[in-house]
């Protein structure tokens, strides 16, 4: 059996180049289904599995890494002290998007961390 | 010094066209993509084929049998289209008066009708194996694009177009449908014969285990239709090949695909997939996957594989029945997989590399690519998309023959005889044949109906009415570009983002804000869209020259090699470094012409990186790619590059960027990425972007010169600017499109104050002088159409006939002449007559009345013929005139998206002076700046002012000055020089008190825009009017002098005001005010009925409720109508209302 007839766990027939099913139980004999080439001496062979660097990010090296990624951003992160009309609450978290003709003022979204309640104002 | 405006230039080329040459040839290049690609129809690169032809060609035989005799199958008759042809637009054939039997596009404009010419296709078929019939078969009219090789305009110069009633520019590139010219609009589509990968959650939709990972590749026949295959992941590390086929899609394993296009093996397929690379055990476990998965279905050969896709497939893909299944495989793969290939090595290849690919993917080694990305797509040109549905229609006419004759044969066999000629001409007759008409149903509606559906997303909204409202709007019709119906619904904004890859290829300010956004883009002014097909036959060899190996062997390559692919074919592999050497050397072969090396080429060069882009490199050739030109630095010389090539490129935009070693290339000028319309905003790199966007939609709202040919035009509603003028102010472009053909607005002298109190919120007042000398004057032409034919039945005799017959009084007789068509010139008011015509059976004159509320002047009247020219005039166009000079309301525009409105025009003596007695012609407030940063209008008026003083015409491109040398200090000089205020400002005097104004006022010339909306157009009042007979309310719509809505929100209004009772007033008093019966006792609003008293004194009538049976609690209450309705509506559901009445 010539070595390039078997890359790791896959066995070509050498003579059609078919891919020889891997034996099971007791019996050692591979048999070409194609062309019944037979071949007896299977034995146990040795697989080399490699995962890829970044399979197992290790924060070390990912320090050490040129691009940086960063977790999802931390949404609405920014507060403003703005009663919550719903709860009273002094405090809202709030953030803005140019929702509107490039002309006109943003839109500002207003979201309560204390009760949820959210709403949004045209400036 | 000669005039910088060159007036006798334009003049002489007015007078007299040449036979020889455009004015300004660029126009004519605006075009290009357009024509080029309807061109490619008949005459597809040198040679005498066209995409017809290939098309044709690609439809192939159909086959039918006729089920006699004892084998089964019996007789066969076998027919295929051998050719097509189109002719010339040409009079009837019946017409036997024409001397000029050409018909010209003016003409199809005038009398309202088709641009089309003849298609005709020759049809052979045989009998079993005997002797080859042909017949010549009619298949409507299709209609033709103007200026094209089937145009009678074809290669004509300005003075053979004025003499054929065109403009002197004319530059075709549109279709005339019903006397409407129709532009298929351009669209972006996937870039051809290139293997994207994506990553789309929907691809889980598929089916159970399918993952969002995806490659997919668009590929196109050499007739220009495409086909997608997709290649998917399932999560347990499998792939799958997607085709859709006749808008139905099927999945294949892609091992079986891979097995049934060549002879193969296991072993090959590993080594192909894994080229060498056999430590990446990530790769070799999935392919490993691959092999062992396809196991289960016993299929080792190639034929076996085939004779199991042609047993599948059979059905679906309707062949002839004798082909056997091994057969039925191979044309399933020759017609749904990977199309653009012909070879079933070069299709192994490929889709090898695709798996390749998306293992890459997934495993992260490679980032998806961006559809979004102007790097990935192409466009879809007209030409191309008019190919695709002829192929079809000619396909399904094949096939309607085939369902005929199986029908026959079903209902009545013996009078089926595939040896009589004449059956088969007979069945042809029988099917229906109009293909033309076909087309111009899609050119007129833009609808596809389609059952294959073209690989396009989209059913709808292909074509777009060529509106000449002026030059502007009419030119970006041509170069706009649309992402496709089907992302104007998605939610996401990512499709719509500029991004950084288009740049130079898409304008970044021609965009309309609102819905379409981003999705609707134009061409730069630069950009060009190949169309040619390229001589890339050396390619190989030259390749191979430098170092490139042959695809033959995959256990040569090492894993770290690249493909090279020409058009999605893999032409050969080599290490990165190389890849980098072989396109630096065919680049420099590109550009310098050497090695035939065409100059369309793209070479992409895509480098290795860590999880960046698939690398390798990429050469296309094919048509229908965005190029550009840019400066190559080595030689100077031009390279036209594409959207695919230039992000891995260097290019620098000005001189001052080009770093040594690293650019490659340098922009011609910096402009070159505008579009045509944002070229002509003056000094735009002075304003805050979003202003030059404004600008950009306003430019094309404009009241401007529409046409030069005026009098050959029959649009239903024409804006025209009676006083147009050349701006003093304009970029170089300007010249070069020839826009002072075109003229679009008027120089103004504009100060910057705030002066009357009527010029607060951007209303501008205007000096009424200036107004009256003609500033702004502008006509509306609109078109009735009087048509008797609609009167009749088809097929019965004509009875009604234009004319006056006796009696009609003299009044009409005024307006209208014997032949009961109104005058030239006259004048028509609301209800004058505009036409008559006398029904032949009542003997009676019948007054067709002019509806307008404006006046109108009748401009022209056309009697329209039909097509033979045998029957007695039953259409007449009457263009009337109607004349709007600016009044109070009307929108005005400088060209810095700086609107407004007319809010005064303010006697000429109380307006402001300066020291030298100039007056303003327009006043703006000062307040229009501020948040609106549009310096360039600042710029524009000091170069106007400057320009104006000194009579030359002021270069106003962009990106022409800095910091060093500012725009304020060269035309400053040139105001000082001419004895006015550097700064462009002047002291000035009251026109009321005639003192002198504290501040200095800024005062310069502005080119002003009369914009289309007018108050006329839009002015909505009603005191009483009609009510809609259901609810009782005023009708909604100004053309039936309805309401105007009071809604919810005025309604808050009114209640945040503390005005409520006001509601009263508006809601009911003014609204559906009623009065109703209503029963106190049982509170119902619909039981009270009114009964007559039986007594013969009175016929008083007297009201009770049905249920109590009383009249004692009736009583009148005051509800507003609709209540009543509401009422009736509930108690036809089983609800009832009851009001408690209370005294």
């Amino acid at each position: 059996m010539s070595s390039s007839n078997v890359i790791g766990s896959l066995i070509f027939c050498p003579e059609c180049g078919n891919l020889l099913d891997i034996p099971g139980g007791d019996d050692d004999l591979i048999v070409c289904n194609q062309c019944s080439y037979a071949q007896s001496n299977y034995e146990a062979m040795e697989i080399v599995t490699t995962s890829s660097e970044n399979a197992f990010q290790s924060p070390l090296k990912s320090k050490r890494h040129l691009v940086q990624q960063k977790g999802p951003k931390t949404e609405g992160a920014a507060m403003i002290d703005e009663k919550c009309p719903n709860c009273g609450n002094p405090e809202m978290a709030y953030h803005t998007m140019q929702l509107r003709s490039a002309d006109e003022g943003q839109t500002v979204f207003y979201n309560c961390k204390k009760c949820g309640h959210k709403f949004s104002i045209n400036t | 010094m000669p005039s910088t405006f060159r007036t006798l230039e334009r003049e002489e080329a007015f007078r007299n066209p040449s036979n020889k040459k455009f004015g300004t040839p660029e126009l004519q290049e605006v075009v290009k993509p357009h024509l080029e690609s309807f061109d490619s129809l008949t005459k597809f690169g040198n040679g005498d084929t066209g995409l017809l032809d290939l098309a044709v060609k690609d439809i192939g035989h159909k086959t039918v049998f006729d089920g006699v005799g004892e084998d089964g199958l019996g007789n066969k008759i076998t027919y295929w289209i051998e050719g097509i042809s189109i002719a010339k637009p040409a009079v009837n054939v019946r017409d036997t008066t024409s001397l000029h039997r050409e018909i010209y596009p003016s003409e199809c404009r005038e009398r309202l009708i088709t641009y089309k010419g003849r298609l005709q296709a020759t049809i052979n078929w045989r009998f079993n194996d005997g002797p080859v019939n042909t017949e010549l078969k009619d298949l409507g009219q299709v209609p033709l694009m103007i200026k094209s090789n089937k145009c009678h305009l074809y290669g004509l110069y300005s003075k053979g177009l004025v003499e054929r009633h065109e403009e002197s520019e004319e530059m075709g590139g549109y279709f005339i449908v019903n006397g409407i010219e129709k532009i298929i609009r351009l669209l972006i589509v996937p870039r051809r014969n290139h293997v994207v990968a994506i990553i789309r959650n929907s691809f889980q939709n598929r089916g159970p285990t399918y993952s969002p990972y995806g490659c997919s590749i668009r590929c196109t026949r050499p007739d220009q239709t495409s086909l997608t295959n997709t290649v998917h992941y399932l999560t347990d590390g499998n792939a799958m090949i997607r085709f859709a086929w006749r808008k139905q899609e099927y999945m294949i394993p892609a091992i079986m695909i891979l097995k049934a296009l060549i002879d193969t093996s296991d072993k090959e397929i590993f080594d192909a997939l894994c080229q060498g690379d056999t430590k990446n055990t990530f790769l070799t476990d999935r392919i490993e996957l691959l092999l062992r998965s396809f196991k289960v279905y016993n299929l080792y050969t190639r034929e076996s594989c085939l004779r199991y896709l042609g047993d599948k497939f059979r059905v679906v893909m309707d062949v002839a029945e004798d082909m056997t299944d091994v057969q039925v495989g191979e044309e399933l793969l020759r017609k749904a997989v990977l199309v653009h290939l012909k070879e079933g090595r070069d299709k192994f290849n490929l889709l090898v590399f695709m798996i390749r690919k998306l293992y890459s993917l997934v495993s992260g080694e490679c980032c998806e690519d961006n559809p979004d990305s102007p790097q990935h797509q192409e466009v879809l040109l007209g030409g191309h998309l008019y190919g695709m549905i002829l192929k079809e229609k000619l396909f399904d006419w094949l096939s309607s023959i085939k369902a005929q004759i199986r029908t026959d044969i079903r209902l009545k066999s013996s009078k089926v005889d595939f040896m009589n000629n004449k059956y088969f001409t007979g069945v042809m007759t029988k099917v229906p044949s109009d293909v033309g008409g076909k087309l111009s149903y899609f050119l007129a509606t833009g609808n596809l109906v389609s059952n294959t559906g073209l690989d396009l997303q989209q059913a709808t909204g292909y074509t777009i009415v060529a509106e000449k409202l002026n030059f502007y709007r009419y030119i970006s019709h041509f170069r706009c570009i649309h992402r496709g119906a089907f992302f104007a619904e998605l939610k996401t904004t990512t499709v719509r983002k500029l991004l950084p890859e288009a740049w130079g290829f898409l304008c970044p300010v021609h965009t309309p804000d609102g819905s379409p956004c981003g999705l609707l883009n134009h061409l730069a002014h630069k950009c060009k869209v190949v169309n040619e097909p390229l001589d890339v036959s050396m390619m190989p060899r030259l390749l191979a020259s430098l170092g490139v190996s042959q695809p033959v062997l995959h256990t040569i390559n090492r894993p770290d090699y690249v493909c090279v692919q020409l058009d999605g074919k893999i032409v050969g592999w080599c290490s990165i470094k190389s890849a980098l050497k072989v396109s630096q050397s065919l680049r420099f072969w590109k550009v310098t012409g050497q090695h035939n090396v065409p100059a369309d080429l793209e070479i992409g060069y895509v480098p290795t990186s860590h999880g960046g882009q698939y690398p390798g490199l990429y050469l296309f050739s094919t048509p229908a790619r965005m190029m550009r030109p840019v400066k190559y630095l080595a030689n100077g010389n031009t390279d036209m590059i594409g959207s695919f090539e230039q992000v891995y490129m260097d290019i620098a935009c000005l001189q001052d960027e080009v770093i040594p070693g690293i650019s490659t290339h340098i922009e011609f000028t910096p402009t070159n990425v505008l579009s045509i319309v944002a070229n002509m905003t003056p000094f735009s790199d002075f304003n805050q972007s979003p202003r030059n966007m404004y600008q950009c939609q306003m430019g094309k709202q404009t009241m401007g010169t529409p046409s030069t040919a005026l009098n050959h035009r029959t649009d239903n509603k024409m804006y025209r600017l009676q006083s147009g003028q050349t701006p003093v102010v304009r970029p170089d472009l300007h010249n070069l499109y020839g826009f002072d053909g075109f003229p679009n607005g008027t120089n103004a002298i504009v100060a910057v104050i705030s002066y009357t109190g009527y010029d607060m919120e951007d209303a501008m007042i205007l000096n009424k002088s200036v107004h009256e000398r003609g500033f702004g004057y502008g006509t509306v032409y609109k078109a009735e159409v009087v048509d008797l034919s609609d009167l009749r039945v088809t097929g019965e005799p004509i009875m009604h006939h234009f004319g006056l017959a006796g009696g009609v009084n003299k009044k009409i007789r005024e307006k209208l002449d014997e032949d009961g068509l109104p005058f030239i010139g006259v004048q028509l008011k609301a209800g004058d007559p505009l036409c008559a015509y006398v029904d032949e059976t009542t003997g009676q004159t019948i007054i067709k009345k002019y509806k307008g509320p404006e006046d109108g002047l009748v401009d022209e009247v056309r009697l329209i013929g039909d097509d033979a020219s045998s029957t007695e005039l039953q259409k007449v166009h009457i263009k009337l005139r109607i004349t709007r000079s600016p009044i109070i309301g009307d929108k005005f525009s400088s060209r810095h998206g700086q609107k407004g409105v007319c809010s005064q025009k303010w006697p000429a003596v109380d307006m402001p002076f300066t020291e030298s007695g100039m007056q303003p012609d327009v006043i703006i407030n000062p307040h229009a700046f501020p948040s609106r940063m549009t310096i360039g209008m600042f710029v524009e008026s000091l170069a106007g002012k400057a320009g104006a003083l000194h009579g030359i015409a002021q270069d106003s491109t962009p990106f022409k000055f800095n910091e060093q040398n500012t725009a304020a200090d060269y035309f400053g000089e040139q105001l000082l020089a001419a004895g006015y205020n550097y700064h462009g400002n002047e002291a000035m005097y009251s026109g009321i008190t005639g003192e002198e104004l504290k501040m200095d006022i800024y005062i310069g010339v502005v080119y002003y825009q009369r914009l289309r909306h007018m108050v006329s157009d839009k002015y909505q009042v009603r005191t009483t009017g009609p009510v809609h007979n259901l609810t009782m309310q005023p009708v909604k719509g100004r053309k039936r002098a309805g309401g105007i809505r009071f809604g919810e929100m005025e309604r808050d209004s009114l209640l945040a005001h503390g005005v409520s009772f006001l509601l009263q007033d508006r809601l009911m008093n003014c609204s559906d005010y009623s009065q109703a019966h209503v029963c106190r006792l049982c509170g119902s609003l619909v039981s009270p009925i009114s009964t007559k008293v039986a007594s013969s004194v009175s016929s008083r009538r007297n009201v009770e409720c049905r249920v109590c049976n009383t009249s004692k609690g009736i009583d009148v209450v005051a509800i507003p109508y609709v209540f009543r309705y509401l009422t009736t509506e509930l108690m036809s559901m089983g609800i009832k209302l009851t009001l408690g009445v209370k005294p």
